[in-house]
Order: structure tokens, then sequence, then C-alpha cells
């Protein structure tokens, strides 16, 4: 069986954990998230008929106060960059983040998860914004911790990419 | 080049099929002259390809080569070979059977025998386990904490008599922290290992961050309770051993020899790992040798209840061994007494269902063997006394005998000397005769000697009869308690005595016309007043005078007198018990009267 580590990154409260929390396995509380900065799920995605597990990294939310660890991110093969719909804010943090993954461990596969996409009402990101994202070759999946929706397309989406790599 | 070889080639294919072919002589020579080498060359190449046995000497000195070269590239030549193999060895195996059996021997004998042993072995140590914790006071604490907890009492009992064990093993990719293989000891529960392991990088990677350690500097333990975790770094891979209990350091040294193995053996699998851990189950032999665990080597403390059994088995037997040696003691303390007993001789002496079996023969005379068995302390129902009669010839029986069948006068003395019967004394004729008739039939009187015998006439005889009588009866004295007129169950021998000798007197003196009297006097001790004592001596008088007349004698032959005290009351208390006791009686005094001759025969 085919297993790769994949890494949840975003900022500050744009719903990581909560995203994920109903789709993967998990064996450890949240608390490891405030403490050492990361915690560990499972996924296992089916994909042409062959099933690969993903060992999800979901690292703590970069903020102003607290930079996502690059060594965590190390051994990836791909990773969720997640940003919050309803702030514009995350969108410029995901692009730091991605930068300075980049900069640490080279180019890998991404999916740019456009999340709470059940506040449409707060909804901030323009088709414009997410079309320039699609324009620089980046995936986006809009999804929403609450429905559900879109999560599973997410880590279809980013297992096929990289499989796609190998 | 290419086309003028190719141009020659063609023409010298031709030139032996054709030699007339038209063409310069010259020419010809001269291509011979250039080309003789290459066409002897050419000419050896096709013999070779054309003959087979060369060609196959030849495939055959290349093909081990061409095999090694093909080996290292895929599994192109195992798939190619793999079908004809499978058919090559059925095709044997059928054909024969013994000789694979034989090849296979040295191979399969030691793995079956070791499979046995092994499942052998691990029953007998449950069964032993079993029974260790079923019934001790720690096995039922387990128990309960088993229950407590929701693990199997198995696994309590692997926890609390383990030294160490090695729970789980992660090989785990190091720039990933995915999960290599994991081993993990039979009966552990383990968590979802692919995220231990994750979680375990982590850990490390937040341990060298946060404390800005070298890159290459690692946490080596975590110990939490009584679980550590011991961390063996490689280039590639990561070694984790969940460990209970305290292991040795040479634990440590086993993890770092089986990483540098498994870095040296998986080289190239652990530099292009890109998630397929499949690779990696070649690791797992060398890795077991890292699952170890020390158990405790248990007390060989014994079971309470082995003591208990013990206990009652020592009982059992020392109660057995007591009761043995008890029975034997009594048997011989009978055996010695019937045989030491006159009159009786022990035959056999057998033991049946626990019952002491005596046969012999007995004396009517000899004293009674039951009794004997009773002083012994046999129960009646713990001995069987099969005794058949005979007369023994011991001196008292014979003698015995003799007094029953001659009825002796009181004046006739028997003795036995050898088997010679000796009469003394003196005896009417008439008992003579009788004497002399009956004596010799006696078992044990072989002679009677009865020269020492004076023969009177039979008044005389009569008359002495009935002095002797008369001694005999005044000798007596029936003695009571003090204060009491009552007859003591121990004097009615002595009445009866006297009532035989009284009535017996009569008899004799009706025959020679006299009268007998009897004065029963009765006697009081000196303690206490005088006139209690006079009365008391007058009614043990009446009471002893009274059993006299009971037993038969005329009440007008009998005179009861009191004599009260026989010694003055002074002193009284300065006498002994005994002297009192003797003193506390009623004596007999006879008086015999001739009716016809006025003749007084008293003594």
């Amino acid at each position: 069986m085919i297993q790769k580590k994949i890494c949840m990154v975003g900022a500050f409260a744009v719903g990581k954990t909560s995203l994920v929390s109903r789709f993967v396995t998990s064996v450890f509380s949240e608390r490891y998230l405030s403490t050492v900065g990361v915690k560990i799920d499972k996924k296992v995605v089916e994909l042409d008929g062959a099933e690969v597990i993903l060992v999800l990294w979901d690292l703590a939310g970069e903020d102003e106060f607290q930079a996502v660890q690059a060594s965590y991110i190390r051994g990836s093969s791909g990773y969720l960059l997640v940003v919050d719909g309803t702030r514009q804010s995350t969108l410029d943090t995901a692009a730091t983040i991605r930068e300075r993954i980049v900069e640490e461990v080279g180019e890998l596969p991404f999916v740019v998860v456009l999340n709470k996409s059940d506040l449409t009402e707060e909804w901030e990101l323009g088709e414009e914004a997410i079309a320039k994202l699609t324009a620089r070759g980046w995936t986006t999946v809009r999804t929403s911790a609450k429905t559900g929706a879109g999560v599973e397309e997410a880590f279809r989406l980013l297992t096929r990419a990289i499989l796609a790599e190998d | 080049m290419g086309g003028v070889s190719e141009v020659d080639r063609d023409r010298t294919g031709l030139a032996p099929e054709d030699p007339d072919a038209p063409g310069d002589g010259q020419l010809e020579a001269l291509r011979r002259l250039l080309l003789e080498p290459e066409q002897a060359q050419i000419r050896s190449i096709l013999a070779r390809l054309d003959d087979p046995t060369q060609h196959a000497r030849e495939v055959g000195d290349i093909l081990p080569r061409a095999v090694f070269h093909a080996s290292g590239r895929g599994d192109e030549l195992e798939e190619a070979l793999t079908p004809t193999l499978e058919r090559s060895t059925h095709r044997a195996i059928r054909r024969d059977r013994q000789a694979f059996a034989e090849a296979l021997f040295p191979v399969m004998g030691p793995a079956i025998r070791r499979a046995i042993a092994e499942a052998l072995r691990s029953l007998i140590q449950g069964l032993n386990q079993a029974l260790e914790h079923s019934l001790s006071v720690r096995g039922l604490r387990w128990r309960v904490e088993a229950l407590r907890t929701g693990r199997s009492f198995g696994e309590i009992v692997l926890a609390k008599t383990l030294v160490y064990r090695v729970e789980q093993l992660f090989l785990i990719h190091r720039s990933s922290g995915l999960l290599l293989q994991h081993l993990i000891a039979p009966e552990v529960q383990a968590q979802d290992a692919d995220m231990v392991s994750g979680m375990l990088t982590a850990i490390q990677d937040f341990v060298r961050d946060s404390f800005q350690v070298g890159h290459e500097e690692t946490l080596a333990s975590v110990e939490v309770g009584d679980l550590q975790v011991w961390v063996e770094q490689g280039p590639h891979a990561v070694l984790a051993a969940a460990i209970r209990g305290d292991a040795p350091v040479e634990l440590r040294q086993t993890m770092r020899e089986a990483l540098e193995t498994l870095h040296l053996d998986l080289r190239d699998d652990l530099a292009s790992f890109d998630g397929d851990s499949a690779p990696f189950e070649a690791a797992r032999p060398l890795l077991e040798g890292c699952l170890q665990s020390q158990r405790e080597i248990p007390e060989k403390r014994t079971s309470p209840w082995l003591w208990l059994l013990l206990a009652l088995l020592i009982g059992w037997v020392a109660w057995w061994s007591i009761a043995g040696w008890q029975e034997h003691r009594r048997t011989r303390a009978l055996l010695r007494a019937l045989r030491a007993e006159p009159g009786i001789v022990v035959t056999e002496v057998l033991r049946e269902g626990g019952r002491l079996q005596l046969r012999g023969l007995r004396d009517p005379l000899a004293g009674d063997p039951a009794a004997l068995a009773a002083v012994a302390g046999f129960d009646a129902d713990r001995v069987a006394l099969h005794f058949a009669p005979y007369h023994a010839l011991h001196p008292p029986f014979v003698l015995a005998r003799a007094r029953t069948a001659l009825h002796p006068p009181p004046q006739v003395h028997l003795e036995l000397d050898g088997g010679r019967l000796l009469v003394s004394g003196s005896a009417s004729e008439r008992w003579l005769a009788r004497l002399r008739d009956v004596a010799p039939l006696l078992a044990g009187v072989d002679a009677v000697d009865d020269a020492a015998l004076e023969v009177v006439d039979e008044a005389t005889a009569v008359d002495r009869l009935m002095v002797g009588l008369a001694d005999r009866i005044a000798s007596r004295t029936v003695r009571f308690a003090t204060g009491s007129a009552a007859i003591a169950a121990t004097e009615t021998a002595t009445i009866d005595e006297t009532v035989a000798d009284v009535t017996e007197l009569v008899r004799l003196a009706e025959e020679r016309f006299a009268v007998v009297r009897i004065e029963v006097e009765g006697h009081a001790d000196p303690t206490g007043p005088p006139e209690l004592n006079i009365r008391l001596s007058r009614d043990r008088a009446a009471a002893v005078a009274g059993a006299l007349v009971e037993g038969g004698v005329p009440s007008s032959l009998v005179a009861p007198v009191g004599r009260g005290t026989l010694l003055p009351s002074e002193g009284a208390e300065a006498r002994d018990g005994q002297q009192l006791q003797e003193l506390r009686k009623v004596s007999f005094s006879v008086d015999i009267r001739r009716l016809r001759d006025k003749e007084q025969a008293t003594p």
C-alpha cells in the first residue's frame, strides 16, 4: 500500500482542523496542535481502484506570532493550502506560507482549499481573485467544514496530483 | 565501405557454385589474394553455425554469464523460467517421489520437530501459568485488574511478570515520518501505527526545533511511567522501540546493529522511498531480533494449598502409623497376657478385615480371654476369639478339678507333686473310698498318696468337720463404713459364704444331734458418743443377722448382739483410719451344743 505524507497549512482560524475532522481517522486530541504544533491524522483515499494512505499533518495555524514550522513540511508529498473564504487576508497568508514551503523543500503538489463556502453572506473572495489563482496554475476547491462539501474532492485532487508527480 | 563489403560477400557467395563464371582469371587471383583470410574466417564461422554440437558447446560457455547478466535486469528471466521450472519439478516428483523426499528430509525433519516442540512448549507454559495464577491471591488481584481495565488476563499477567518487553517497533522513514514497518508483540494493544509513527517524527522535529539542537541531534528516548520509547536514528530511517519495563543497555546496541544492517541491505529502497512500504517487508526478520522481552524468574513459592495438602498427608500418615503402632502394641500385650495366663494356648494369630483373629485352646478354669482383651485395650468388635476347651495340666487346674470332683472335707489338705496327689489331714472311711475311686480318673493325676491321711470314724469326721466350719465362720468379719449400718456391696460375698457354711453346719449338727447357735456381734469404732455407738453396733448386728436369715438360715439360730465399742473412746483421734475401719464390723461366734450326751464341742 502506498503511503503519502501530506500537510495541511493555512492562516490562523481558517478551519483546517474542523475541515478534516469528519473525514479522517484520528487518535490524537486537538491539544497537540497548541502544544507540539502539529497533529497527525490518517485518511485513506481510494483512487482508480487503489488505496492510498494519507498521513495528514495538521499544522498549527499561522499568525503574526507563530509561523508554520518548516521542518514539519519536510518529507511531504504535497499539501492542502487552506484559505478562509470570508477573510481576504488569509489568502495572502497562504501565499506567504507557500513561498516559504517552496523555499524550504521546493515545489510540491498542493490544492488551495477555499473553506467556509457555506457562509455566502460573508464571502469575500471575488471570482476574479479565484480566477487569478487558477491562472497561476493553482488548483482550487471550495469546501465547507459545516456541510462537508468539497472535502473529499480536495483530498482526491491532491492525491491525484501527487501520484502524477511520481 | 558497407556497400563494398555487401557486394564482396555476394560475389564470394557465388564463387564456389560457379567456378567457371565468366571473368578474368587474373582478377580472380587478385581477389583470392586479397580476400583469402576473410573467406577462411567466413567458412569457419559457417561451419561452427552448422555444427549443433559445436554450437551447443559455445552456448554452454556463455550461458551462465548470460543468466547472471539477465538476473540483474528485472523479472524477465524469472518469469520466462518459472513455468518450465514448475513443470520440470512436477515431473521429477511424479517420476521419483523417494528422491525428493530424501532431498527434503534434512530440511523438513528439523522444521517439523521445531514446530511441534514450539507448540508443546507454549501449551505447557500456558497451562503452567494458568495453574500458577488461578489460585493465588496475586492471581485474583490481577483478575480484578483485568476486569477493571478491560485488558485480557493474559496481558495483565504478562505485564506484571515481565522485567521488560519491547511491545512495538516502528521503522520510520526519516524525512516523511511514514511508517516502513511495524512490529508488535503478541497481545499488545496498539494505536494506529501510521499516525503514531507520524507523531513520533513530529515530536522529534518539535524537540529539535524548540531547543535549538543540531540537525543531527535527535531525541534518543522518551519515558512515560514504565513505558519508554527508545529511538535510534539512521541516515534514512529511524527505529523506535516502545518498551515496557527496564530494558538492558544491550538492547540499544541490538537496535543500532539492526538499523545499520537494514541501511546496508535496503540502501536503494530507502533512498528512493516514495510511499511504498512493500520492499521493507524484507526487514521484518531483522527487526524481530529487536522484539525482545525478559520475564521475571518467578520465585518458586509453594502454594499454601500445597502446604495444607502436605500437612494433611503427613497428619494422615502419622495417625496411620501411630494407630498401627498402637494396634501392634495392643496385640503384643494381649498375646503376652494370654500366654502368661495358665490354661490358655494361642495357636494362631491372624488379621482379617482389620480384625484380630485369635484361635487356640482354653481350660474352662482359666481366665476369660475376652476380659484380657479388654484390659489390653481391644474393643469387642476389633478382636475375635475362638478358643476350644481342653484340660490343662497345670497343678492349680489339676488341684481345682480334684477339689470339685472329691469334695474334700475342710480337714483334708490336697497337694500336687508332679503327677502325684498328696492327701493329708483327716477324713472318714467313706471319703477315703471315694478318693481312691475318683482321684486316679482325674486328668493330671497319675497317682494318689494318702499315706498322710488319718482315717477317723464317721462321727469323729463329722465333728471335726463341724469344728472346721465353726472356725471358718468365726474367722469372718463384715466391715462397715463410718456411721453406717448398711451392708456394703463388697461384703455380700462374705455373707453368702457364711450362709453356706452355716447351712452346712446346721445340716451336720442335725446328723450329730446337736444345736447350733450363731451369735452375730455388732461393733462400732470409738469415734462419736458411746450411746450412738451402742445403737450403731446393734443396728449392724441386726443387718447382718437379717441377711443370714434372708439367705435361708433359720432365724431361731441367729442372735444379733450390739457390743458398742470394744475400746475406750479416749485417744480415738490418735488411731489411724485402718485401725478404726477394723473396729467397724460384725463378727460371728458359733455355739454348738450336743443334745444327747451334753458333750460340748465348742472350739
